[in-house]
Order: structure tokens, then C-alpha cells, then sequence
């Protein structure tokens, strides 16, 4: 019984003071905000600057507004939604980033391996035709 | 005659049931066609119906099939519809890279493959192509042992050499004798005619006298040869003249013959090598 009571009163007071806090001030979308850092991260690791810097500027920009949008003064909950979009598309379009630098480098080793057999392939014809 | 047993509740819940009916018609009509989503769309299923990529990033795939799903349900919030399209297109742009990206890596190997095949006909055909400049050398060679078969020029691994006996010398003299021109000649001769040939001369003496005095004798000896050579149009650049003193004895020292034979300069036409290197054994 004594427990109970306890029990009761402490999560009506939490509830209280959760949803105190949540009317006073929305809170910014740190998850969102943590997933894009670091698939911006990941892609920084991959090339993009090399490979896909159009992608990796769009994603670091996009972050730039979220965290903005989410510390305006007097923020309202419709600023959290939209820095939780723009967060979510900086993630988006890190990890198109990061595709497109891998795909970017993937092809690349495969044209150089492509160009070796072609240069080999010519020195072959060529010094067979100068042989004969 | 049912109706009659309908209870209260009952009606209640069919009203229910048929306005939920109503306000999902209403929806439905509502759902006019979003053209950013049919266009995503149709990139996802370009990219499923692509043989060569459709199986290649099954995960990123199945992400954006859910992307362009989520960005088809129709919604009033156009900011919301919006950044769903732009979300679905990313993930369908991101699983064709990926796709890509793993076609390009299994196409490595049969490149390599390839690669490796080409290494191996290039090695195969320069060994062809050294065995038969093994043969035109052979040929040049025998060449210039016919044109040197007054010397008595002797092949070795090295190339021909010619042994010019202690007939070209006075005894401790490094000046070349009168008569010794002849045979000279026809070296000069032989090696005008094979330019690419690098020359070395190595002169040796007996084993008479100390070992400062020999190895001058025989530098002073190797450098005469070689003065005669420019002297008559060999190029310098091709001759390397160095004395060994008696270190490299060809005969005994202990009778007059033998002495004869061990004061000589060997002349070797060395098989087109770039450097001229000294032998370092006797012949």
C-alpha cells in the first residue's frame, strides 16, 4: 500500500514535470541531429569531397538549417518539425554522399585496370608488329 | 423483418461505421496524383526492372521501396509530402549508386583476369622476342669471330675476346711495336662494324717483378690498346682500359713459354652491354 502511494505520487510528479517541460519548450531532435553528423561523418571518410561534393554540401548546409531552426528564439514545435526534416534530409543526402563516392572510386579502379590492359595490350601489338 | 430486432447500439455503431466509409471516400478523392512521387517512383522501378543492378544492394532497395511508399500517401501537409519525395528520391538515387558501386567491384575480376592474361602474352612474347636477339647475337658474334679469326678471338659468356700477346710489346715497354698495327687493325675494323659494342681491355703481365710495377705496366699496356683504338675512330665512350698486374695468369711463370703467354692484352667485345665491367678470373 505504502509502496503504492509512493509509486503513484512519483510518477504523477514526473508526468507533471515532463509535461511542464514539453509545453514550455519543444525540445531540438538530437537523434535526428546525431544520425546525420555522423553519416556526414561517414561520408567525409568515403571521398564524398572528392566524389560527390554537391551531395556533401547539400547535407552539411541542410544540418546548418536544422540546428538553426531548432534554436531560434521562442522556438515553437513547428520549428522542431522542420529541423527534424532538414535533419533527416542532410542524413538522406549524406548517405547518397557516401554511395556515390563509393560507386565514384569503385569505377575508378576499374578504369585504371581497364587502361593498363588497353596500354598493355597496344605495347603487346605494337612490339609484335615492329618483331615480325 | 430483421430491423425490427436492431438494438440502439447497433444503430449507432452501423452510423459509425458508415461515416468512417464517407470520410475514407473523402480521402480517397482527395488523394489527387502527386507527379513528384509518380516520378520517383518510376526511377525505383527503373532501377528493379535494370538486370544488372536490380539484386546488387538489396538493403538500400528495400529502404527506398518504403521511402517512395511513405512518399505516395497522400497528405494535406504539402511541406510534409515534399521533403517525403526528396527523402524517397535520395534513398532510390542512393541504392542505384550502391547497386553500381557493387556491379563495378564484381566486374573487377574478370578485369583482372583479363589484366593478368595480357601480363601473360606481353611476358611470353618478350621471351620470344629475347631468344631471338639471343640469336641475332649469336649471329653478329659469329661474325665477328670470322673477322677475327686471324686473332684467334674466343667466345665467351661475356662476348668475344681477343687476346693480343706480348708480340705488341718490348719487354717492360708500354709502347706498342712497330708490326703490331696489323692486328690492331682488324680490331678497329670489326669494331667499326659493330657500334652498339661496348669494349673492355684488360691487360695482364708475368709474374717477374713487384706487384706496383706489374699492375702499372699492365694499366700502362691496357691504355696504349686503348689509344690506338681512338686513335682510329672508336669512340671512347665505348672503352674501359684497366690493368691487372699478374694476378690472372693463363700458363705457368716458371718457364719462358708460359711467361710469354700471361704478358698479353685481352680485348673483349662485350655482348651490348650498357657498362663495361672487368672479369675477374682468368679466361
Amino acid at each position: 500500500m505504502k509502496i503504492t502511494a509512493v509509486t503513484n505520487l512519483l510518477v504523477t510528479t514526473l508526468g507533471a514535470l515532463a509535461t511542464a517541460a514539453c509545453a514550455s519548450v519543444p525540445q531540438p531532435p538530437t537523434d535526428s541531429f546525431q544520425a546525420a553528423d555522423i553519416a556526414i561523418a561517414n561520408a567525409d571518410k568515403e571521398q564524398a569531397a572528392e566524389f560527390a561534393p554537391a551531395e556533401l554540401q547539400s547535407a552539411r548546409d541542410k544540418i546548418g538549417a536544422a540546428r538553426t531552426a531548432a534554436a531560434t528564439k521562442d522556438v515553437e514545435e513547428k520549428d522542431v518539425i522542420q529541423a527534424r526534416r532538414l535533419a533527416d534530409e542532410a542524413h538522406a543526402d549524406a548517405e547518397l554522399a557516401s554511395a556515390r563516392a563509393r560507386d565514384g572510386r569503385a569505377e575508378k579502379v576499374n578504369a585504371d585496370l581497364q587502361k593498363n590492359v588497353d596500354t598493355l595490350h597496344q605495347e603487346l601489338q605494337r612490339s609484335s608488329g615492329g618483331a615480325s | 423483418m430483421n430491423a425490427i430486432r436492431i438494438t440502439g447500439h447497433t444503430v449507432l455503431r452501423n452510423v459509425t461505421l458508415a461515416s468512417a466509409a464517407l470520410l475514407l471516400a473523402a480521402c480517397a478523392a482527395d488523394a489527387v496524383k502527386n507527379p513528384d512521387a509518380d516520378r520517383v517512383r518510376g526511377d525505383l522501378s527503373a532501377l528493379q526492372s535494370n538486370p544488372e543492378l536490380a539484386s546488387r544492394a538489396p538493403i538500400a532497395m528495400k529502404d527506398a521501396e518504403q521511402a517512395v511508399r511513405d512518399a505516395e500517401v497522400p497528405d494535406t501537409d504539402t511541406a510534409l509530402t515534399a521533403h517525403r519525395v526528396y527523402i524517397a528520391d535520395r534513398k532510390v538515387q542512393t541504392a542505384k549508386s550502391l547497386a553500381q558501386a557493387q556491379y563495378a567491384m564484381d566486374q573487377r575480376q574478370a578485369l583482372s583476369d583479363k589484366s593478368d592474361q595480357v601480363r601473360l602474352d606481353a611476358r611470353t612474347h618478350e621471351a620470344d622476342a629475347a631468344k631471338s636477339n639471343n640469336i641475332d647475337l649469336k649471329n653478329k658474334n659469329d661474325n665477328l669471330l670470322s673477322e677475327l679469326a686471324d686473332l684467334k678471338a674466343k667466345k665467351t659468356d661475356r662476348g668475344v675476346v681477343v687476346t693480343l700477346g706480348d708480340v705488341l710489346f718490348s719487354s717492360g715497354r708500354a709502347d706498342l711495336k712497330a708490326g703490331s698495327a696489323g692486328n690492331l687493325d682488324k680490331l678497329v675494323t670489326a669494331l667499326r662494324e659493330a657500334p652498339d659494342r661496348h669494349v673492355l681491355i684488360e691487360g695482364h703481365t708475368d709474374s717477374i717483378g713487384s706487384d706496383d710495377m706489374n699492375l702499372a705496366l699492365s694499366q700502362k699496356r691496357a691504355d696504349a690498346v686503348s689509344l690506338y683504338l681512338t686513335g682510329h675512330g672508336v669512340e671512347s665512350g665505348r672503352i674501359a682500359a684497366t690493368g691487372k698486374g699478374k694476378a690472372y695468369p693463363v700458363a705457368g711463370n716458371e718457364t719462358a713459354a708460359g711467361r710469354q703467354l700471361n704478358r698479353r692484352v685481352e680485348v673483349t667485345i662485350q655482348n651490348s652491354s650498357p657498362q663495361v665491367t672487368s672479369q675477374n678470373s682468368p679466361q
